[in-house]
């Protein structure tokens, strides 16, 4: 499931055989997959395969059974998840888990929390009310005042504050009209030419075929496929795939 | 004038309790923990004074911060912090149990009689005297309470770790997500709870210098019951509720002749009952629930 | 075969019960009191069990239907001719009449089972942190009326003269009453269900479980045993006040039961014992005790420090108890089996406690 990046060097992110489980039950059950420096890489399945579960894994908050998570080369098993945060992988939850009686400022100043280095907050902040300029708007307003757009560039805003190398973000699109996603893609589209590499989980299958290097498909915790751009209009193949023929 | 006093009285035994709702909610906040073992701090700070009568008094109050803190952050680190992830009802027991284990450590050191705490006993004196008769405890209870209750929002409201606590209370998991430290946002919890034990330990044994093992234990059931009345998921709430319950109790405790005083706890009590039963959230929760109640 | 295993679920604690109490109806008076008291110990806890482990709600009230059983077991059973001087403001109806041992258990458990459903009416729609202190509050409640009320007992003073006529067989018995009541409830429709809406009421609730309903019988039945213990308590002790069925019961008894494992009977009924048992040698070392050459000498007072810590760590270290909140199922060995259930049972060799199974 190894495919080389653009630049041929060692992906920023890799996921050995991983194997975790909930209870008793398996949610990940040898997953391997890799994310190469500067990529937006997506992951797509049917709820309940195991995506959540697997950028859930990389950030800390499940140990994993079996297999192995490495970002730029080292081992993340065991650290906790405040560390790994600082050593540059952000996650933009699944539902976002925006704090809805915290003012939108104080939700991206959380974001800082997870900073290596106060460098560059300034460049930083600016270039995030570019990204989203309802982030600046109502700066002032309870994040739960928003709308499920709005909170989803302030979720993913907060995730950028941290100043990551590798983003993770869990079904972004979800609960969003298709223009959203429109546009929110392009702002993603912005954020990967800035360097920061890009892990994608998404439900909706063909767009994130089509942004992504490269897509691979989860089913019941399993890889089952690898497909690239070029796929994206091959629906059976997808299909087959997602719901694990 | 009667009436006056009444309510100062009152407002000034609710502010002592409002601290020591604080130290719980804080607590109970970043790790939905209920501190059961909150009164031994409290206690903890009493016998700290009375050991320490004969310093200076400010060298005593210091020494009981002292003590509070480290007590708190002894807690926290030795018992506490396994069972971040138990189940509500193995909490409940288990604070339930270090401090009855605190208690009858208490009561090996010092014996069930207790020791007097005799600092700032000259606070009894009254300060205005007249129509309307105020000790000077009653003014210290209530400037001390604001400072401190206002301390802490400042803290809460204006400062990272305040905004971490915040944002650790509402959704513990997804601010570790975000990179805030889960043990410092605890810590810091713990300490002000400590601060908080030991200034309520300076106020009550004022008016009451004698300090028993179970000191302690009795303020921190009563606050829980008003803390619980009050709204335990939600820092302002919790405080309402336990100034209510200190408000209430000095209040009653003017109004109510004697004879009729010994059924006090059970009307109150049964209060408790009628307002769980009607609202289980609390009096002041919110129609929806700010967070998905956990416990 | 279901009934064969609910008899092989069953065995363990009540053969522990009945051991305990055979053996300590032959030791010397001093001990036999505290095998007396170990085996009303288990009573409490199983009452307590009965509701909490099967609804999963957590109550400190309980300890108020022991204090209920308790003074009106001892009440009545104060010979008629004495009542006048020890408690003269009593009700006449009260004053007048007397009633035998037994019959006063009797009243315990329906006195018992009587305020508890009172109770219930209001409590069974709470969970969690209220229903923990809305129980509380019946704690208080009931000490405070039964220290102050003076027209039903004797009020701040201590309840005595009451006859002193169980011992450890007595109490063994009542222990095993409870068990089986409890035992027969847990595997009945409505124990199930009720377990079932422990996990998750919401979802009891919307698979048509009548949660309150199921509670309610569960809080009631628990509240007889818990009155039935009362009752044995005053007549073991002979006397009894209201200090003695209040915090230091309720943390007791609560822990007993979180360290045994609160979700079986096997949970309960061991937690008693071994904490009855660890109790009475720490008491015992306070004043010295040998142990082979050595002789232990804690100071006065450090048994409960070390019981509270024993109890904090277990809850601590292990939460689900001693036994795992698992029933005990007892292994037969193959010959004694009939031909039929051998095929479906894999019997081993080792009698009593097997390896557990989950309820």
């Amino acid at each position: 499931m190894t495919a080389p990046d653009a630049a041929g060097t060692a992906p920023i992110l890799e996921i050995e055989g991983l194997e975790v489980r909930h209870g008793a039950v398996p949610a990940v059950r040898g997953a391997s997959l890799d994310v190469g420096a500067g990529e937006i890489v997506g992951l797509i399945g049917a709820n309940g395969a195991g995506k959540s579960t697997t950028l859930l894994t990389v950030m800390g908050a499940h140990r994993p059974h079996g297999g192995e998570v490495r970002f730029r080369g080292e081992a993340l098993a065991r650290r906790r998840t405040e560390d790994i945060v600082r050593s540059g992988i952000a996650l933009v939850p699944e539902g976002r888990h925006i704090f809805g009686d915290l003012t939108v400022a104080e939700n991206l100043r959380l974001g800082l929390a997870g900073r290596r280095s106060r460098n560059g907050v300034d460049d930083l902040i600016d270039w995030i009310h570019e990204l989203f300029p309802v982030v600046w708007e109502f700066r002032s307003r309870h994040a739960g005042a928003l709308s499920g757009g709005q909170q989803q560039q302030l979720a993913i805003a907060r995730g950028l504050l941290a100043g990551p190398d590798l983003l993770l973000l869990d079904e972004p699109s979800l609960g969003l009209a298709p223009s959203v996603v429109h546009s929110l893609w392009g702002v993603l589209d912005e954020i990967r030419s800035r360097g920061v590499t890009i892990l994608l989980v998404e439900q909706r299958a063909q767009v994130t075929i089509e942004l992504a290097a490269r897509t691979y498909v989860m089913h019941n915790g399993e890889i089952r496929a690898v497909l690239g751009p070029g796929d994206a209009a091959d629906t059976e193949r997808i299909s087959n795939a997602y719901f694990g023929a | 004038m009667d009436v006056l006093q009444t309510l100062i009285n009152g407002t000034a035994l609710g502010a002592v309790y409002a601290l020591v709702a604080v130290g719980l909610a804080l607590i109970f906040g970043v790790m939905r923990l209920i501190n059961f073992a909150h009164g031994e701090l409290i206690t903890a700070g009493g016998y700290t004074l009375a050991l320490a009568s004969a310093f200076p008094t400010v060298a005593a109050i210091a020494l009981a911060v002292v003590v509070c803190v480290a007590l708190a952050w002894l807690m926290e680190r030795v018992a506490f912090r396994r069972l971040r992830n138990a189940a509500p009802a193995t909490t409940l027991v288990a604070t339930f149990a270090v401090a009855f284990t605190l208690q009858a450590i208490w009561l090996i050191a010092f014996g069930p009689q207790g020791e007097s705490a005799d600092v700032l006993t000259s606070l009894n004196r009254t300060a205005i005297s007249g129509e309307l008769s105020l000790r000077w405890i009653t003014i210290v209870m209530l400037v001390t309470g604001a400072i401190l209750l206002g301390g802490t929002i400042l803290l809460l409201n204006r400062t990272t770790i305040g905004l971490q606590m915040r944002a650790a209370a509402a959704d513990f998991r997804a601010a570790r997500l975000l990179g805030v430290r889960a043990d410092r946002v605890i810590s810091v919890a713990f300490v002000i709870a400590g601060v908080m034990a030991a200034a309520v330990a300076v106020l009550l044994t004022v008016p009451r210098p004698l300090v028993t093992p179970t000191f302690g234990l009795e303020v921190v059931i009563l606050t829980l019951v008003g803390v619980v009345v009050g709204g335990m998921d939600r820092l302002w709430s919790a405080t309402c509720g336990g100034f209510a319950i200190g408000f209430a109790i000095a209040v009653l405790g003017d109004v109510l002749p004697s004879s009729e005083r010994v059924f006090l706890p059970s009307a109150v009590f049964l209060l408790v009952i009628v307002v769980l039963v009607l609202r289980p959230g609390g009096l002041f929760a919110p129609r929806r629930p700010a967070t998905v109640e956990r416990v | 075969m279901t009934d064969r295993l609910g008899l092989r679920q069953f065995a363990p604690p009540a053969l522990l019960l009945v051991a305990v109490g055979l053996y300590g109806s032959t030791t010397s008076a001093g001990t036999r009191d505290d095998f007396t008291s170990a085996l009303i110990m288990a009573t409490i806890v199983i009452a307590l069990y009965v509701f909490v482990g099967n609804s999963g709600v957590i109550s400190f009230g309980h300890i108020s239907f022991v204090a209920i059983g308790a003074f009106a077991a001892g009440v009545m059973t104060i010979p008629s001719a004495v009542k006048p001087t020890v408690m003269p403001n009593l009700f006449p109806f009260l004053a007048e009449n007397s009633i035998g041992s037994f019959e006063s258990l009797i009243l315990a458990a329906a006195l018992g089972a009587f305020v508890a459903f009172f109770a219930g009416l209001a409590l069974m729609r709470l969970s969690g942190l209220a229903a923990g202190i809305a129980t509380f509050a019946v704690l208080e409640i009931t000490h405070n009326v039964l220290r102050f009320w003076t027209k039903i007992g004797p009020g701040a003073q201590t309840l005595s003269l009451v006859p002193e006529d169980i011992e450890p067989i007595q109490a063994m018995l009542g222990a095993l009453f409870a068990a089986a009541v409890a035992f027969a409830f847990q595997r009945s429709r409505s124990g199930r269900l009720l377990r079932a809406s422990r996990e998750d009421p919401a979802a009891a609730q919307a698979a048509g479980i009548d949660v309150h309903r199921k509670r309610m019988i569960a809080f009631t039945i628990s509240g007889a045993l818990a009155g039935l213990a009362g009752g044995l308590l005053v007549h073991q002790i002979g006397s009894i006040t209201t200090e003695q069925v209040y915090l230091r019961l309720t943390f007791i008894t609560l822990a007993m039961l979180v360290v045994g494992g609160m979700r079986s009977l096997w949970g309960a009924v061991v937690g008693a014992l071994v904490v009855s048992f660890l109790d009475i040698v720490l008491i015992d070392a306070e004043s010295g005790l040998g142990i082979g050459p050595a002789t232990i000498d804690l100071p006065v007072g450090s048994s409960l420090v070390i019981l509270g810590a024993v109890m904090a760590a277990m809850l601590i270290l292990r939460p689900s108890g001693l036994t795992g909140g698992n029933e005990a199922t007892l292994r037969v060995p193959k010959a004694l089996l009939r031909r039929r259930d051998r095929a479906d049972s894999g019997a081993g060799k080792t009698p009593k406690t097997g390896p557990a199974s989950k309820t």
